[in-house]
């Protein structure tokens, strides 16, 4: 009898193993039964062939595939791609620490990402990866030891060392790596800008004063620098976008909007996207548009953007074709639901793009810069703390 | 041996006899800590060990404060990743290194490059016959008769080591050595050197080639260290000087290869000209371009080459160099680096081509073998390119082309695969193409690095090109690939699974996604593009758990399976290969 119940249950089983199987619909070779290692949002199962094939073919954007990347009972911030799309850094604040962390996925496929500093009372914010080169960064580090408030400077594979000493409060670095092994740094130090450039070796330019600013970025062939200019009149904390030549010394104004932060390169370098508003408390912020070559008034793409007011984000997000800009919008959202919103920069055509409501206010949104296909990392709330998550949908 | 990277840069070897210690760097003074020897990295498709008498524990020796790295230094260990595990490979770094860019005061003092580690030296053809002989023996003597030695004082030490000496001396005929073949180097350098990949022996093949059994093969088995890696570079290992013990060796007789262990496993199973060694070669005779590079300047002179971001899709970009110091200038506005190489890659190429017998009957179960310890990712175009040579041998002209455009494919800027295609293209009347692959061999032949010189001449008149002009040639890299269009839904449907693999957490798992983009293509057709994806797949599966035999197996007959349908001549290998991944 025991026999019998024990063979019954294992042709139970094989049964509906095989029924499993037939369910995936694998072709041959297949795999099936892939574990990606992260907890899935959607689906809960890494997808077939044919039901990839399904979704690439709808005409409408979906999504194909989320999952948490990352949480840890604190709350996060900023996610930021590198310019090779295979590396990812974030923030971490610990309320309790009152610290603040950087941490990194050189690669994706690490379980855990690495944390730039164990030591607790250390707070590191302001990341940016280097310009052109492959896993080099810079960041800001506060921290007794350092002396203060300095730029901190890794090379890839390499480990991070203040760059920057002595007095003054030093911000928004923005690091450009040349052929050549030699390294442009620019920052901010006291609202004054400055950019040098050194090597492995030595310093090869002392630090060059670009006047009030801060918000540099480097363009991909190092001769401009993009940048939030002080605002002539001594008004504190106040600027407008401008672009400066750096052969040249010639500095043009994109912007005219009374609040601007935040400026980013589009991918093609021919237009500059920051966030805008104008003056006042609890002004909605919007995305601005500027040619790059100061020609043309700005204009905006995106309204009511949702925009981290505590720490300053990369900037806008671009689609890797330059052609629209994504962002989160207060104008959309359902209760604590806000879904993806995608402007058009030609048409101004605005669309909605629905992803599964299982998180809650999201912020920081980043559009990998070379997948052709949408891979946004975002934060947002799947319980209290704010957690680091991963959407792929099928096209653009 | 122990590898450690001083913080200057300088890459330093050492033998393990170091391991634990601390010592000065040699460029900079620096004190050093050197780490554990870390555990033997296995190769998992390496023949069982040859059995070893242990060496005895050695009488005190003076320990070195100051590490020799006399001219030229010692290659690195003949080993892949010494951070990997036991029992894992993995393949080295996706930069392999490559020569330094050391820069002299002269040229611009006040810049240096970044990366400041020193070239390693070309491995020699026939490494100094002292050092490998040296450790041969202390390998040989038997711990046990130490202790006897001593208490028979030094005359009975004396004894002892002649007799031991003797006893060597009789089992070294016959026992393998870790040291190559030195004397088929010699046998090999003796005979007449070949003009490079000249066309006519592609375009001519030599009479049918005679069945594997009867091909002879040199008689050697590398167990796990090259001859480089025996040597500190004079010689010596350590302080310790000992006569070459070794009969000197007779020109080696074509005799069959030696099995080793279990019928059907590698034959030869030597590692000399493997992929990993390949890889070294490429890093010792070339310069990596960068990511960002928009153009190639060398010596003050422009490369006619366009559309260098392409490179970047490549895994091994790297533009070869002859002998010599050069400036290479990489973008406009920028400063050139100084790249250093140290020996002719010509010869080095040449040396290759003889140990494979391009040019006469071609070893293709060499090339096979390696290919198959490789699992079929080449990280070094070399290999790639001496396959399709052998398949043009036999006529086989499609496979052929697929073995140069593969090759291109690890590095489009390797020139005798450009001219290798060129010659495959002419041969199917695809003039267009020929000529723009003819013109690539010309710009990248830089110096005449390969000695290729003459072979691009002679092609270049055949398709009535003018000898001495080059135009600028688009440099590509998607083409080498896949030659078919890609639709809508392909685009997306690869983006999407390489997107996603890339956050799977174990490498079967990443390999399997990788697998299914392969599947999508065998599946309607697209048999170069699913082979391309497959080998992905298995790039990524060499660095899996212990599922990878198993996995890669199960690839390599979906890879089998799909040239089966798609008539390429490539199923048998990849039958063949699956045979092949054990543990």
């Amino acid at each position: 009898m025991n026999r019998r119940f024990t063979w019954l249950l294992f042709a139970v089983a094989i049964s509906l193993l095989a029924a499993s199987a037939a369910a995936q619909e694998l072709l041959d070779g297949e795999f099936g039964n892939i574990d990606l290692g992260r907890p899935l949002i959607e689906p809960k199962r890494f997808p077939t062939l044919k039901e990839l094939r399904s979704a690439a073919r709808k005409p409408q954007i979906t999504t194909v595939m989320m999952f948490k990347l990352y949480g840890d009972g604190n709350n996060h911030y900023l996610p930021i791609w590198s310019a090779d799309g295979m590396r990812l850094a974030f923030q971490r604040s610990n309320v309790q620490e009152r610290s603040s962390k950087i941490l990194l996925y050189q690669t994706l496929s690490q379980p855990q990402p690495q944390s730039l500093s164990d030591d607790p009372q250390a707070y590191d914010y302001m990341f940016r990866w280097g310009q052109n080169s492959a896993g080099a960064y810079a960041f800001v580090r506060i921290a007794a030891e350092a002396g203060g408030v300095q730029v901190y400077f890794a090379p890839a594979d390499g480990e991070a060392a203040p760059r920057t000493k002595g007095a003054g409060r030093y911000a928004s670095p923005a690091l450009y790596e040349r052929t050549d092994g030699i390294w442009r740094l620019a920052y901010d130090r006291d609202g004054q800008l400055l950019h040098e450039a050194f090597n492995a070796a030595e310093t090869i330019e002392s630090p060059l004063d670009l006047g009030r600013g801060t918000s540099p970025r480097w363009s991909r062939d190092g001769f401009r620098l993009l940048l939030a200019r002080g605002r002539a009149g001594g008004q504190l904390a106040a600027y407008d976008i401008a672009l400066r030549n750096l052969k040249t010394g010639k500095e043009s104004l994109l912007s005219k909007s009374a609040v601007v932060r935040s400026p980013m390169w589009s991918p093609t370098e021919e237009h500059v996207a920051w966030y805008a508003k104008d003056a006042g408390d609890n002004k909605p912020w919007r995305i601005e548009v500027g040619a790059a070559a100061g020609t043309g008034a700005a204009r905006p793409v995106g309204g009511d953007v949702v925009v981290n007011a505590n720490f300053e984000a990369e900037g806008p997000a671009w689609e890797p074709s330059g052609r629209r800009l994504w962002y989160f919008s207060h104008r959309q959202h359902q209760q604590a639901y806000y879904p993806l919103v995608t402007t058009d920069l030609a048409s101004s055509e605005e669309t909605v793009v629905d992803y599964p409501n299982r998180c809650t206010t999201p912020t920081d949104l980043a559009v990998n810069p070379l997948t052709v296909v949408p891979e946004i990392v975002f934060v947002a709330h799947e319980g209290l703390p704010q957690d680091l998550f991963v959407l792929f949908l099928n096209h653009y | 041996m122990v590898e450690v990277v001083c913080q200057c840069g300088t890459m330093l070897s050492l033998p393990d006899q170091y391991a634990g210690k601390r010592g000065k760097c040699p460029a900079c003074g620096a004190v050093v800590n050197i780490p554990a020897a870390p555990p033997p990295v296995e190769d998992e498709f390496a023949p069982p060990p040859v059995q070893h008498v242990a060496a005895a524990p050695e009488p005190a020796m003076p320990q070195p404060t100051v590490f020799q790295s006399p001219a030229p230094q010692p290659a690195a260990a003949y080993r892949e990743s010494v951070s990997a595990p036991a029992g894992t490979v993995r393949e080295p770094q996706r930069s392999p290194r490559t020569p330094v860019p050391v820069l002299p005061p002269s040229v611009s003092p006040s810049i240096s490059p970044r990366a400041v580690t020193p070239p390693p030296v070309a491995m020699q053809a026939g490494a100094s016959a002292a050092g490998p002989a040296t450790t041969d023996l202390l390998e040989r003597l038997d711990p046990r008769l130490w202790p006897l030695g001593a208490k028979l004082g030094a005359g009975g030490v004396a004894i002892v080591l002649v007799l031991l000496i003797g006893f060597s001396l009789g089992r070294g005929g016959n026992s393998t050595s870790p040291q190559r073949d030195s004397a088929t180097d010699s046998a090999v350098a003796n005979q007449p050197a070949t003009s490079g990949e000249t066309a006519p022996s592609s375009v001519n093949p030599p009479s049918p080639r005679p069945k594997p059994a009867e091909t002879a093969q040199p008689t050697q088995v590398a167990v796990n260290s090259s001859p480089a890696s025996q040597t500190t570079g004079n010689g010596q290992v350590g302080t310790f000087q000992e006569k070459p013990v070794q009969a000197p060796r007779p020109t080696p007789p074509r005799t069959p290869p030696k099995t080793i262990g279990k019928p059907g496993d590698l034959t030869g199973g030597s590692r000399e000209y493997d992929d990993l060694h390949c890889q070294r070669l490429q890093a010792q005779h070339a310069v990596r371009v960068p990511a960002t590079a928009t153009m190639l300047e060398v010596d003050g002179e422009r490369l006619p080459l366009a559309n260098l971001p392409q490179l970047a899709e490549s895994p091994t970009p790297l533009l070869f160099l002859p002998r010599g110091t050069h400036a290479v200038r990489f973008r406009q506005g920028e400063q050139a680096v100084i790249v250093k190489i140290d020996s002719d890659l010509s010869q080095v190429y040449q040396e290759m081509r003889r140990y494979f017998d391009v040019s006469g009957t071609v070893h293709d179960k060499e090339l096979f073998s390696r290919g198959a310890r490789a699992m079929d990712v080449h990280r070094a175009p070399f290999l790639l390119n001496l396959m399709g040579a052998t398949h043009l041998s036999a006529e086989q002209w499609e496979a052929a082309e697929r073995k140069f455009r593969r090759s291109l494919r690890v590095n489009p800027l390797f020139a005798p695969a450009h001219l290798n295609l060129a010659v495959a293209l002419e041969h199917r009347k695809a003039h267009a193409e020929a000529v723009r692959e003819v013109e690539l061999a010309d710009a990248c032949n830089v110096g005449n690095a390969f000695g290729l010189s003459a072979g691009v001449a002679e092609v270049r008149r055949k398709l009535g090109l003018p000898v001495g002009i080059r135009t600028t040639s688009d440099v590509e890299f998607v083409s080498y690939v896949y030659n078919e269009s890609l639709s809508e839904e392909d685009v997306r449907i690869t983006a999407l699974l390489k997107g996603m693999s890339k956050y799977a957490v174990r490498e079967e798992d990443r390999g399997k996604i990788l697998n299914n983009l392969a599947v999508h293509f065998a599946d309607t057709g697209r048999t170069e593009l699913a082979l391309d994806h497959f080998r992905g797949a298995l790039a990524v599966i060499k660095t899996a758990g212990p599922e990878r035999f198993a996995l890669a197996k199960q690839v390599m007959s979906h890879m089998s399976d799909a040239c089966r349908k798609a008539g390429f001549d490539e199923a048998a290998e990849y039958q063949a290969m699956q045979g092949l991944v054990s543990p």
